[in-house]
């Protein structure tokens, strides 16, 4: 079953054209330290981590024998340890894999989500209002990267982490900081969005979430990860499924954005049709109030998982459901 | 602590060819004396867990040592779980040129033959 959201318009409007903020601490917080943390995440997930310089972080997944996903990690070199961001409760899993493959390496890996919290801005203005707010410029932070500093004896680290085509800043701090860097952003104007707006830019942004497009139930290239393979790194955990696929192109589903015609009935398992034919589902849904717009990700059949498409929706003779966009959520991949 | 089974002490073989290979390796590397093949288990490959190759002199006092053909095959403690009762053997044949390990704890090889899972 699909959750249905629905986004607060003046919300919804601020992130597209200026900035919002958003209590992100269910996101999961590791901190790795050790001398081969980054060789051993090299040799479990999809993307080239090995040369992390202080600073620079990047997006990886973490795959199974069989080529499905365990997670979607972002990895970050802080230059004292590394940071790691799993998806919301999946953090706990993050580390018993990682503690499974973990034989002669010197590897520590606490969990400090709890302990921490975490507030994403989101919107073209990020960058300014970050500034703003900490007294860092990070206009020229590259994608991913990361930088720490101390304002009025509050410590953070910011993390520069796209959302989709918007610019993303995280702000990790502690429990006891989180209202401080709040109270900032509330007195700069800056709007706070609910889990309901948040959810459907996610949507709107064709961004895959754990348990609804993401688990173990997906392979990467399924769900869009392409961009996060580095087909050129050699071995890790999955590789020769995922390098198979690929390569003989095998994909037997893909994860689209369905713009529907009407609103539909999100309380029921969305099945979508062709010819009567079963061909998808709908994992996730939003409504956009502002354009009176019901949109949703799901899984297409890779024979009519074309951009322009119209599906059937079961148990709905009302509404019909158009493919808009095929999610690739880290880009098109390597040439 | 040893693994037994008949009150037999479980070990890592190797191939009368494959410690012929050591000694070649060991000796271009200048190596002469306690000549020896380091067999670990990492996290990674395909499959989950990979096997790590080093031609060293350096024993460890934690060692499981397995001495043949005078070459002695050394195995940290925590791979040993991995590695106990596998045999070592070279191939230079058409299917390809390197160490091959015939392990009795892989449940599943990916296809290069390179990682396995447990």
């Amino acid at each position: 079953m699909s959750a249905y959201t629905s986004a607060d318009q003046d919300s919804y409007d601020a992130a597209i054209s200026n900035a919002v903020f958003y209590d992100n601490s269910k996101v999961g917080r590791l901190k790795a330290t050790g001398e081969d943390a980054l060789d051993l995440i090299n040799r479990l997930s999809t993307n080239l981590v090995l040369d992390l310089n202080p600073g620079q972080g990047t997006h990886t997944i973490l795959t199974t024998d069989r080529g499905r996903i365990l997670d979607v990690i972002h990895v970050l070199n802080t230059g004292d340890h590394f940071i790691i961001l799993t998806s919301p409760g999946e953090e706990n899993n993050v580390i018993e894999w990682l503690d499974k493959y973990t034989i002669m390496e010197d590897l520590t890996v606490d969990n400090l989500t709890e302990n921490t919290s975490m507030i994403s801005i989101i919107g073209p203005a990020s960058s300014s209002i970050v500034n703003d707010v900490t007294g860092i410029d990070i206009s020229d932070l590259p994608a991913y990267n990361c930088t720490q500093g101390v304002v009025n004896g509050h410590s953070f680290t910011l993390i520069c982490r796209p959302f989709a085509d918007l610019p993303s800043i995280d702000i990790i701090t502690t429990n006891e900081s989180k209202e401080y860097f709040i109270s900032l952003l509330s007195k700069s104007g800056t709007r706070e969005i609910d889990n309901s707006t948040f959810d459907t830019l996610r949507v709107e942004k064709s961004l895959p979430t754990y348990g609804r497009e993401l688990g173990d139930r997906y392979n990467p290239l399924e769900a869009g990860l392409i961009g996060s393979i580095n087909f050129h790194k050699g071995c890790y955990i999955g590789q020769e499924v995922i390098a198979r696929l690929d390569t003989y192109q095998k994909i037997q589903r893909r994860l689209v954005k369905v713009k529907f015609s009407s609103t539909v009935n999100s309380e029921a398992d969305c099945v979508l049709m062709k010819d009567g034919e079963e061909v998808g589902n709908i994992t996730s849904f939003g409504f956009l109030p502002g354009a009176g717009e019901t949109i949703g990700l799901g899984y297409i059949k890779n024979a009519f998982a074309e951009v322009g498409s119209t599906l059937n929706i079961s148990n709905d003779s009302e509404s019909s459901a158009e493919i808009i966009s095929i999610s690739q959520m880290f880009g098109p991949g390597e040439d | 602590m040893a693994i037994t089974m008949d009150g037999v002490e479980l070990g890592v073989k190797i191939s009368e060819k494959a410690a012929e290979k050591i000694k070649y390796f060991a000796e271009k590397e200048g190596l002469k004396d306690n000549v020896g093949l380091r067999v670990a288990v990492k996290g990674g490959g395909c499959s989950g867990l990979t096997y790590d190759l080093a031609i060293t002199d350096q024993e460890r006092e934690s060692d499981k040592i397995v001495e043949q053909y005078g070459v002695k095959v050394m195995v940290d403690k925590k791979s040993y779980i991995y590695l106990v009762g596998t045999e070592l053997d070279f191939s230079d044949g058409l299917n390809g040129k390197g160490f091959i390990f015939e392990n009795p704890n892989a449940k599943k090889a990916c296809g290069c033959g390179t990682s396995f899972a447990v």
